[in-house]
C-alpha cells in the first residue's frame, strides 16, 4: 500500500480532515483492492480451458475435494450460490414445508430466504451483544414444537457460541444448520465452520474471504447419507444449482493462497485489535478464548463513556464517528441497517404466494416488533464495520492509518460531539432496509 | 470458441478487478443485457444462472404464484422441468395446442441466434447452457413492471443494488416477497457474450 505520506497527516495533532485537516488516508490510496488475482488464477484458467470441457467440469468436483480437505467436515457439493447451498444445507437435514428454523435477527437476507426455499418459516432471534451471533437464551424463547433447526450464523467470521446451541439443539431434539458464510477458516479449537452442525451451507462468493470465481457456494455434511439424500432433493425439485466450471477454476487457485490470507487478516485485526485498546472507546471484536475469528468483517463498538460522550444519543454518535471516519479516509459503514424480521418479505409475509409458506399454521405470531430484538437494535446503533479492509493487500501501515484515525476522533471529541448534535438523524432500523 | 480467446476473455475480466454483479462498475452482465435486448427487440433483460431461474423469473414476472395453474406445452417440457414446476407450488396441465415456440401461453421459448415473430408485450427465456460455460439463460420482457418483478425475485437485483447505494428504497410497487440467488457472474456473461457474437447470434 502505497500511501504519499506527504500530503496525509502523519500525527494525531493534525485537524480533523471534517475541519479540513489532512486525511488519515489520502483519496488515492483509499480503495482496498478485492479480490486479488495473481497469475497463478490465470494459469489455472489456461490449464482448464486447454482440456476438454468434460474435464473442465471436473474442476468443480476437484475444487469441492480440496476445499472439504480444508473444512474438514464429511462430504460436500458444490453449488451456484451461497443461497443455493443453504437451501440444499435444510433439504439434506430434513427441514419440510412448515417447519420453523431458529434464524439470528442480524445477518443476510440468505439465511432467512433458505428457510422460505424449503417452505419452512423462518423465526427470528435476538443476537448477542458481544459476539454479535445468535443468542442462546433467544433462541430457546424462539423454539416452539415446530420448530425442527438452529441455523447459527458465524456473523463476521466469528463461530457462534456452538457448544450452548447444541446443547440447547439436543434438548430439544433439534438439528444445528450452519450458515458459514462468513466464515471461511474459522474455527472453534481444531474444528473448522462448517464441519460443526449436521450440515452446513457457505457462500463462495467473490466478496467472500475464500471466493471462487464469481458465484458459488458449498454444502457439507456430517454423513454420507446427508448427501445422499441432498442429491436426491435436488433430482426430486428439478432444481439445476451446479456450480460453474469457470468459477471452480478461479477457486481452486484461490484455494492455494488462502492459508496465507488468513494469516494476514489475523495479523491485521490483532494489530487494530491492539491500537484499539490503546486509545480506547472503541472495541474491538470480542473473540472467546479457543475460537478462531476469520475476520470476514470488523466490527468496532463505541463506548460513549470511555470517549467522554456519554451525553449523546448513541445512534447520533456513531453517525458523526461515521461521518468522521470516512472524511479520514477509513471506510467504516452500517453492514445491515435493519434487522431481518422488518425486510419487506417478512413484514408482507407473502412468500411464495398466498402467504405460503406461513399459511401452513403458526405457533408463534410471526408479525415482530422491533422492541423483541433489543441487542440488534443497540448493535446497529452503537456499532460500525470494516468490510473488506482487514485483507490483503491491506499492510500493517494502513491499519495504522486506520488507528490514527480513531485516535484523531477521540482527540477531537468536542468536534465529532457538535457534529451528532447538528446532523439530520434517524435511526439506521427506522430507514429503507438495505441488504448489505 | 479458442482456447486462447477465452483466456483472453477471462484475464480480460479479471483484470478488471470486477468479477461480481453486484459491484458499481460491473459492465459484464450489464452488457450482454443490452446485447440481448437489441438483438431479439424487447425492451428489458435479466440474466440469470440457471435456465430453470429465468423461467423463474419469467414466471414470477407473469404474475403465476404458488398454488396456481399453469399450461404448458407437453413437448417443451421435461421431466426435470415438471419437478420444477412442481417445486414452484405450480400445478402443471400439459397442451399440444400452443403455439410453436411458446413454453406457456404467455412465455417464449427461443434458442440462442433464433428470432422467430413474436407478438408485442411478451415475455421470453433463452437458455445459454449449452455454449458450455455452466448453467445460464436469460428472461425478456418488453414490460417494466413485469421486469421490475422478475428483477426482484433475484437477491441483490438491479433495484436491491439501488436501493442499497442510494439508501432509499428503488421500486416501493415492486417489493420483494421472495428471493433467490439468481445472479449470473460476469465471467461466465463475458464468455456467453463472446460465444454468441463468434457464431453470428448476438
Amino acid at each position: 500500500m502505497n500511501i504519499p505520506l506527504d500530503v496525509v497527516c502523519d500525527h494525531d495533532e493534525s485537524d480533523l480532515a471534517i475541519n479540513g485537516g489532512h486525511p488519515s488516508i489520502p483519496e488515492p490510496s483509499r480503495r482496498t483492492p478485492y479480490p486479488v488475482f495473481t497469475n497463478d488464477d490465470i494459469f489455472q484458467l489456461i490449464k482448464t480451458v486447454s482440456s476438454d470441457r468434460q474435464k473442465a467440469a471436473l474442476e468443480v468436483q476437484k475444487l469441492t475435494e480440496e476445499y472439504l480437505e480444508h473444512v474438514g467436515a464429511k462430504h460436500a457439493l458444490a453449488t451456484s450460490s451461497g443461497t443455493s447451498s443453504l437451501h440444499i444445507a435444510l433439504a439434506a437435514a430434513g427441514i419440510e414445508p412448515g417447519d420453523e428454523v431458529v434464524v439470528p435477527c442480524l445477518t443476510f437476507i440468505a439465511t432467512a430466504m433458505a428457510v422460505l426455499h424449503v417452505k419452512a418459516i423462518p423465526v427470528f432471534a435476538d443476537i448477542d451483544l458481544k459476539t454479535f451471533c445468535l443468542c442462546p437464551r433467544s433462541v430457546e424463547k424462539a423454539i416452539t414444537p415446530k420448530t425442527r433447526a438452529i441455523m447459527p450464523v458465524h456473523l463476521h467470521g466469528l463461530p457462534a457460541d456452538m457448544p450452548a446451541l447444541n446443547s440447547l439443539a439436543k434438548k430439544r431434539n433439534i438439528v444445528i444448520v450452519e450458515d458459514a458464510s462468513h466464515a471461511h477458516s474459522a474455527a472453534i479449537g481444531s474444528d473448522v465452520c462448517g464441519s460443526l452442525g449436521i450440515t452446513a451451507g457457505q457462500s463462495l462468493m467473490a466478496d467472500k474471504n475464500y471466493m471462487v470465481g464469481g458465484e458459488g457456494g458449498i454444502t457439507f455434511f456430517s454423513d454420507e447419507n446427508l448427501l445422499d439424500k441432498a442429491n436426491s432433493y435436488i433430482e426430486a425439485n428439478g432444481l439445476d444449482y451446479q456450480m460453474s466450471w469457470v468459477a471452480a477454476a478461479i477457486g481452486r487457485s484461490q484455494l492455494r493462497r488462502l492459508n496465507y490470507y488468513d494469516l494476514i487478516r489475523a495479523r491485521n485485526a490483532r494489530l487494530l485489535d491492539k491500537k484499539l485498546a490503546e486509545i480506547g472507546g472503541f472495541v474491538p471484536p470480542f473473540v472467546p478464548e479457543g475460537y478462531t475469528h476469520s475476520y470476514n468483517m470488523y466490527r468496532i463498538t463505541i463506548d460513549p463513556e470511555v470517549l467522554g460522550l456519554s451525553g449523546i444519543p448513541i445512534g447520533r454518535l456513531k453517525e458523526a464517528i461515521k461521518i468522521a471516519l470516512l472524511s479520514e479516509g477509513v471506510p467504516a459503514r452500517e453492514w445491515q441497517n435493519v434487522p431481518i424480521p422488518f425486510h419487506a418479505p417478512f413484514v408482507s409475509r407473502v412468500g411464495w404466494g398466498n402467504g405460503f409458506p406461513w399459511s401452513t399454521g403458526k405457533s408463534v405470531d410471526y408479525r415482530y416488533q422491533i422492541e423483541d430484538f433489543p441487542n440488534a437494535v443497540k448493535i446497529l446503533e452503537s456499532t460500525l464495520v470494516l468490510c473488506r479492509e482487514m485483507r490483503s493487500p491491506v499492510e500493517t501501515e494502513r491499519i495504522d492509518r486506520y488507528a490514527l484515525a480513531f485516535k484523531k476522533i477521540k482527540r477531537n471529541k468536542d468536534i465529532v460531539a457538535n457534529l451528532a448534535r447538528d446532523i439530520d438523524y434517524i435511526p439506521c432500523y427506522q430507514k429503507d432496509p438495505r441488504l448489505g | 470458441m479458442s482456447m486462447l480467446k477465452e483466456v483472453m476473455i477471462m484475464s480480460r475480466v479479471i483484470n478488471t478487478g470486477t468479477i461480481m454483479s453486484i459491484e458499481k462498475n460491473e459492465k459484464e452482465i450489464l452488457g450482454l443485457e443490452r446485447n440481448l435486448t437489441r438483438y431479439y427487440d424487447f425492451a428489458y433483460c435479466s440474466l440469470c444462472n440457471s435456465f430453470h431461474a429465468a423461467l423463474h423469473s419469467a414466471l414470477f414476472a407473469e404474475g403465476y404464484r404458488y398454488g396456481d395453474k399453469v399450461t404448458v406445452k407437453s413437448d417443451l417440457v421435461t421431466q426435470q422441468l415438471k419437478q420444477f414446476f412442481n417445486y414452484l407450488g405450480l400445478r402443471v396441465f400439459s397442451a399440444i395446442y400452443l403455439e410453436e415456440g411458446k413454453i406457456t401461453p404467455e412465455i417464449h421459448m427461443l434458442s440462442p441466434g433464433s428470432r422467430p415473430e413474436r407478438v408485442p408485450l411478451s415475455t421470453a427465456v433463452i437458455d445459454f447452457t449449452q455454449l458450455g460455460y455452466g448453467h445460464a439463460a436469460a428472461m425478456l420482457t418488453d414490460t417494466a413492471i413485469k421486469y421490475a418483478k422478475a428483477d426482484r425475485l433475484k437477491i441483490f437485483g438491479r433495484q436491491d443494488l439501488r436501493t442499497m447505494w442510494e439508501g432509499k428504497e428503488s421500486s416501493p410497487d415492486a417489493l420483494p416477497t421472495i428471493q433467490f440467488n439468481y445472479r449470473l457472474s460476469p465471467l461466465v456473461a463475458a464468455l456467453i457474450r463472446n460465444s454468441l457474437i463468434e457464431r453470428g447470434q448476438l
